[in-house]
């Protein structure tokens, strides 16, 4: 058992929706302007959240739910929180995925309802859905929000359409509609205007923000109680130091959880000090980031091609930033690059290599472009010396210098080509062997060995086979039950969808 | 009792009280003087009427803006003068005093200590006199007047910017500040104070649709005077009737929002009069707003302006009105509903306690917009960027704090 189990693996959620939702609460901690997220989620009107990969969108959206009914009873609003992480849908088109996604929202609220002693009729055409909702509206005397996470897939476009139609079609004075997006999300289909459907909300994950290093303090204090528990070398107290682990993961939620688990692996029997923090940072550059781009590709589709730019793009950032004296850890980069290159950033900022802090900002060599926070862990690495000195932690915790400028002619980033599309190609982690799956850094709560074997010899050999595979079949195998069918469904969600 | 002791502490014979009585329930002023001298503490009467000064601003709307700044300017200077000779200087610029001068004549009793601590012109006047009434907190209730009454002002100043005297306009866009700083104060006591679901449902939407038209209405006035003085003249005309329906009042569709899209807004053959001058249509879009946004977001420094500055900067300037439209429709279309009582089921249960989320979204909202007009060079009466901003990170703080 490795020191991480030790210290807290019951509480290694990587994703909210994995999370058990009476143990949610426990877990999840949100800030002042998450607040204000959420209540716009549970207000009337159609909004779409959009934020990186694992900036808490999910978590914010189930945070709204419990403040609903049927969590919270006396409610005046009935909320209804639905993943979409389901393999069908991914794979459907027009009026099947129309069936598909009709058919998920009647089960979801069908179980929403189980202890109301209302019924809900399952829907497999959207007229009928939208009639229902209305119904069941009027018949609680409550307004309903649903709340759509993982509606979109950086490798699927094709699919978005057809749900945001259903989406604009049943958004109504008593059904609000809300559903998340990552930035780069652009094809909402030809009867969805994204301005005139939704309103947007960002989700804003800013190491600027006050109070930003006292809610990474409470994160770990929930999540990693032992961790927090541990000696910490001075000049750093907890919260500089987790908000710090925070910043360098640019905010996601999901990279701070794995840091924290770095930190816990690294800390057994020592303090935490900046040599530790350095360490961690750099190990997750190694053993966790770099490999991230590997593992996105086989999620991207006719996609993949984009990781290679994605790869320059990102080692000519760092380079550049990481030689300057003093080092920078935001990039301002014009427009015309960005928008050149738009699946490249996307990806990046998907893998959590970029975070953009703001969309139009003027350079100084002329013209505007966009500023990006660097990844702190992947800088590490550039930075001479490759240690993370009082002298660098100072700097990266005080004030903002001036981002590094690439501009559209003479940067390293001018040069990089935008490849072909890989057109009518297929999701490539689907016909991956499901020993893919296997518990290691990137799936830590992946697949025992055992379970693997269980799996094959019942003739699930891919991730394909175990995504399409029905519960009542999986249960009916050896030493399978309710809670290794959720484990399973947990980490297929994780290498399709995360 | 009054009249006397606003004669002992510096106002003059009764006329400059007399005036706030007017201006106020007098019987409840009359027991609230008592009561702070029953307590026997002459300073009280001090708070007192800076709490009045507050009031005032933010309560009435019958009667003319510039003799309600000289009260301000009244009560702040003169309630010191003669309890409190250690109390530091309270600064009152040329603008308000010239304005004491003129409206009020001889009535007024001008206290000119402060003339030499002035540091000349301010746009930023009203708040600034209002500033001095910050450090005054001697009761929970006095402090939470105070903030009150500057979150009311900081909102109705950003969006009808610095008005130089004189001018109609300066009359018509105090005339909506003070409309504006009244709706502000009523939102902000739903928030505040417990209430129940069917006077939220009837108040709440009413409320944010006014803060809505009256700001985009004064942020119009700002943009295209024509506008504005039109519809002045008009009302002041003696065949101006109440009871049939203006045509030349502003219109939500055609002023604020344009009536349909305009796909190729330069194209040559097209005239002036086919061409939207809706405050978040087309052409106000491409000549005024993407601009706007663009130097706001140069000019505002890196960790200024708050969560609210931090979304803004993540909007593309071409993206900032299709935002703000559709942000400012969806609430406006909310609270209509209320408005003309469209519903036959209960109100209630649709208004659900989220109507307060759609009052501070729409706050969010004309901050936003509103800020972004400052940061023009091609509107009039912008307050600078500081003063803006700081406007700005006021009115969020109180927001955010409820």
């Amino acid at each position: 058992m490795s020191s991480t189990e030790n210290i807290d693996s019951a509480n290694l959620i990587l994703a909210a929706e994995e999370c058990d939702p009476q143990e949610f609460a426990k877990f999840h901690r949100f800030s002042a302007n998450d607040a204000r997220v959420i209540n716009k989620l549970i207000a009337h009107g159609p909004v779409l959240l959009q934020g990186g990969r694992g900036c808490g969108k999910s978590a914010l959206m189930i945070a709204a739910s419990q403040q609903l009914a049927p969590f919270l009873p006396s409610a005046s609003v009935f909320g209804v929180y639905l993943s979409l992480r389901h393999m069908p849908l991914l794979r459907s088109f027009g009026k099947e995925y129309e069936a598909i996604f009709c058919g998920l929202v009647s089960q979801q609220i069908q179980l929403s309802l189980r202890d109301t002693g209302q019924t809900f009729e399952s829907a497999d055409n959207i007229a009928s859905l939208q009639y229902g909702i209305a119904s069941l509206s009027r018949n609680l005397g409550k307004r309903i929000v649903l709340l759509f996470d993982d509606a979109a897939h950086i490798g699927r476009e094709a699919s978005l359409e057809e749900f945001f139609d259903i989406f604009r079609t049943i958004s109504s004075s008593t059904v609000s509609c809300k559903a998340t997006i990552y930035p780069g999300v652009t094809n909402f289909g030809k009867r969805f205007d994204v301005y005139n459907d939704a309103s947007v909300v960002d989700v804003v994950r800013d190491e600027e923000q006050p109070g930003f290093d006292a809610l990474f303090a409470e994160i770990l204090t929930a999540r990693f109680p032992n961790l927090a528990n541990r000696e910490i070398a001075a000049p750093l107290k907890l919260d500089r130091a987790a908000g710090f682990v925070g910043q360098s993961v640019l905010g996601n939620m999901r990279g701070f959880v794995f840091a924290c688990n770095e930190l816990a692996d690294r800390t057994a029997d020592r303090s935490i000090g900046l040599t530790i923090l350095g360490e961690t940072l750099l190990g997750l550059a190694m053993n966790y980031y770099w490999p991230l781009l590997e593992e996105v590709s086989p999620k991207l589709g006719k996609y993949v091609p984009m990781v290679e730019p994605a790869r320059q793009i990102a080692e000519a950032v760092l380079q550049e930033c990481g030689s300057k004296t003093p080092v920078r850890r935001h990039a301002l980069i014009h427009r015309e690059i960005v928008t050149r290159l738009p699946k490249p950033f996307e990806i990046l900022e998907y893998a959590g290599f970029l975070s953009k802090r703001e969309s139009s900002r003027a350079l100084k060599s002329g013209g505007r472009g966009s500023r990006f926070a660097v990844n702190l862990c992947l800088l590490l690495e550039h930075v001479p010396g490759t240690r993370l000195t009082s002298e660098l932690f100072d700097r990266w915790k005080g004030e903002r210098e001036e981002p590094v400028e690439f501009h559209v002619r003479g940067s390293q980033l001018a040069g990089i080509a935008n490849p072909e599309l890989l057109e009518k190609s297929d999701l490539e982690i689907l016909n991956d062997s499901i020993e893919k799956l296997k518990k290691s850094r990137a799936y830590p709560y992946g697949l025992t060995d055992h379970m693997i074997e269980t799996l094959k010899s019942a003739g699930i050999n891919t991730v394909g086979d175990l995504s399409r595979a029905r519960d009542e079949d999986l249960d009916r195998l050896d030493y399978v039950g309710e809670a290794t069918i959720r484990r399973m469904r947990n980490v297929v969600g994780q290498a399709v969808w995360m | 009792m009054a009249g006397n002791l606003a004669a002992e502490y510096g106002l003059g014979e009764g006329g400059s009280f007399e005036h706030i009585c007017s201006l106020m329930d007098r019987d409840k002023v009359e027991r609230e003087v008592e009561d702070v001298f029953a307590k026997g503490e002459p300073q009280e009467f001090h708070f007192f009427l800076a709490r009045c000064a507050c009031r005032i601003f933010v309560a009435t709307t019958n009667y003319d803006t510039l003799i309600e700044r000289a009260m301000v300017e009244i009560l702040t200077c003169g309630f010191a003068e003669p309890v409190c000779d250690d109390e530091p200087t309270r600064i009152i610029h040329a603008e308000p005093r010239q304005c004491l001068a003129e409206q009020l004549g001889s009535e007024g009793k001008i206290k000119d200590k402060s003339a030499a601590a002035s540091g000349g012109q301010d746009p930023r006047t009203l708040t600034t006199a209002h500033s001095s009434c910050d450090t005054i907190e001697f009761t929970q209730r006095t402090a939470k007047e105070v903030a009150l009454a500057t979150q009311t002002i900081d909102l109705a100043q950003l969006v009808c910017g610095a008005p130089e005297p004189g001018s109609t306009l300066t009359e018509i866009l105090d005339h909506l500040a003070v409309t504006l700083a009244s709706i502000c104060k009523e939102m902000k006591s739903l928030q505040n104070e417990p209430i129940d679901a069917q006077r939220l449902a009837l108040v709440g939407p009413f409320l944010g649709r006014s803060l809505l038209e009256v700001s985009f209405t004064a942020l119009l006035g700002r943009l295209d005077p024509f506008r504005v003085l039109v519809i002045r003249e008009m009302q002041m005309r003696p065949d101006f009737s109440h009871e049939k329906r203006n045509l030349a009042s502003i219109q939500w569709t055609g002023d604020i929002h344009s009536e349909k899209k305009v796909e190729d807004l330069w194209r040559q053959d097209r005239s002036v009069k086919d061409m939207t001058r809706a405050l978040l249509g087309d052409y106000y879009e491409h000549l005024f707003w993407r601009r706007a946004f663009q130097s706001l977001v140069d000019l505002v420094p890196d960790a200024r302006g708050g969560d609210w500055m931090r979304t803004l900067r993540l909007i593309n300037p071409d993206s900032f009105i299709p935002r703000m439209k559709q942000q400012s429709a969806s609430i406006y279309s909310t609270c209509s509903k209320a408005v003309h009582h469209e519903f036959v089921v209960p109100a209630a249960s649709y208004y659900d306690s989220q109507i307060k989320e759609q009052l501070r979204s729409a706050i969010e909202l004309v901050s936003s917009v509103a800020l972004t007009a400052n940061a023009s060079k091609d509107i009039l009466f912008a307050l600078p960027i500081e003063s803006a901003l700081t406007c700005f990170e006021r009115i969020q703080d109180e927001h955010v704090i409820n």
